[in-house]
């Protein structure tokens, strides 16, 4: 299981539009991915269930929007149309404040605040190759929780750039620091996670 | 097979809220998985390390002795205790002792009947849901304090390796990698690690996969 760049050609929004699947297929620098199979484990998708009702929950009230994968978020270098830019990612959950930057197919411009859920099979792609285009792109707050490793991985935007990392440990509650007012509580969250019966190391 | 049922997550655990020293970490530790961190004691639970941790650990460390063959600096694996002095108080009263899954000393004279007394040059630790926690949150800014000059954060399950490098004595943003390909260290010359071969022989052995 793994994202596979699809060929070595230069892909733009334009053509994503054609051959992209409803979910699991990415543009970065014009570099497109796939990912296969196309479905996530149950800890995956219980932990970005979670995530996202407890954001949804503490926002009703407010007119930012939380939004999850699969939903195309375009992420333009300048003021290039739509068609032209060539990085458009899926991230698993994510929170617009400004939302004129929503649309019929998705979002232009980067979110607040995001957060990928890491499994074996994207944690590198994750990690080594959208981190890069999030900061490009300023997204001011990403989160990578590991479900398996118990861990939370916060990358801050300061002056344009992600510094050094803070690492957390699942438990008690986290706050956002980019959207205020919003705090994850993990236990709550991870308490009846699925988990694997044997050969769970 | 997925259930429903709340995992029993081994873990590194604290051993007491006591304040602890080498002195009596030598009375009470077992050989393997105690370790020292500002006085507080941690042990880890069994059972050992997984098949991957192992595999990946030996791996590094005969690459890394082939490459240092013929060299002055060593290369060892864990068990084996490092005492972290915040000063130069003598080994009784060190409060940090830590084993590292594989680690490089240039400088020889660090190494004793003990173990090793101060900073590897490199250190390696392969992380598994167990120690995951504890190698990032805990040990990590040890390290830095005691000027590690280079950690690598393994992960053999995700296929990642998180770099961190010394800076004006401090870590800046890792270097993230998938484990493939070649990757050179950069506090210790000359070395560099093969995952390809590293991982050749571990494809196929259970382990967690999504």
């Amino acid at each position: 299981m793994a994202v596979l760049k699809r060929d070595s050609d230069y892909h733009t929004y334009a053509d994503y539009l054609v051959w992209s699947h409803s979910c699991g297929d990415e543009l970065i620098d014009g570099v497109a991915y796939s990912r296969e199979p196309r479905g996530h484990s149950p800890p995956h998708q219980w932990t970005l269930g979670e995530l996202s009702r407890q954001l949804a929950n503490a926002l009703r009230d407010k007119p930012a929007r939380v939004l999850i994968a699969p939903l195309d978020i375009r992420l333009p270098k300048h003021t290039e149309v739509d068609d032209l830019v060539d990085t458009v990612v899926q991230p698993d959950v994510f929170i617009v404040s400004d939302i004129r930057k929503l649309d019929e197919r998705g979002l232009r411009g980067a979110p607040d605040w995001l957060a990928e859920i890491l499994s074996p099979s994207t944690a590198s792609h994750d990690q080594v190759v959208k981190l890069p285009a999030y900061e490009r792109a300023g997204v001011r707050e990403v989160w990578f929780v590991h479900p398996f490793d118990r861990t939370l991985t916060i990358y801050l935007l300061e002056e344009g750039r992600y510094g050094r990392p803070t690492i957390l440990e699942l438990t008690g509650q986290t706050q956002l620091t980019a959207v205020p007012g919003v705090a994850v509580d993990w236990d709550r969250a991870l308490a009846d996670i699925p988990v694997l019966c044997d050969g769970d190391d | 097979m997925w259930s429903q049922h709340r995992a029993e997550y081994m873990a590194v655990l604290k051993r007491d809220t006591q304040y602890h020293t080498y002195a009596d970490y030598l009375v009470w530790s077992r050989p393997y998985g105690d370790e020292l961190i500002n006085g507080t004691a941690y042990v880890r639970e069994p059972p050992s390390p997984s098949q991957p941790h192992q595999w990946i650990a030996f791996e590094l460390a005969r690459q890394i002795a082939d490459a240092l063959e013929d060299k002055p600096s060593h290369v060892y694996i864990a068990p084996f205790d490092v005492r972290l002095p915040k000063s130069g108080e003598e080994d009784n009263l060190v409060d940090t002792v830590v084993q590292p899954d594989v680690f490089i000393v240039t400088d020889l004279r660090k190494v004793d009947i003990r173990g090793v007394r101060g900073a590897p040059d490199w250190l390696a630790e392969v992380l598994s849901p167990s120690t995951a926690r504890h190698d990032q949150v805990v040990k990590l800014p040890v390290y830095e304090r005691a000027g590690v000059r280079e950690v690598w954060f393994i992960h053999p399950i995700d296929r990642t390796v998180a770099i961190y490098l010394l800076e004006r004595g401090r870590y800046g943003r890792p270097r993230m990698l998938g484990l493939k390909g070649k990757t050179q260290l950069t506090a210790v010359s000359g070395v560099t690690v093969d995952w390809d071969r590293a991982f050749a022989k571990l494809s196929g052995l259970g382990n967690v996969d999504d």
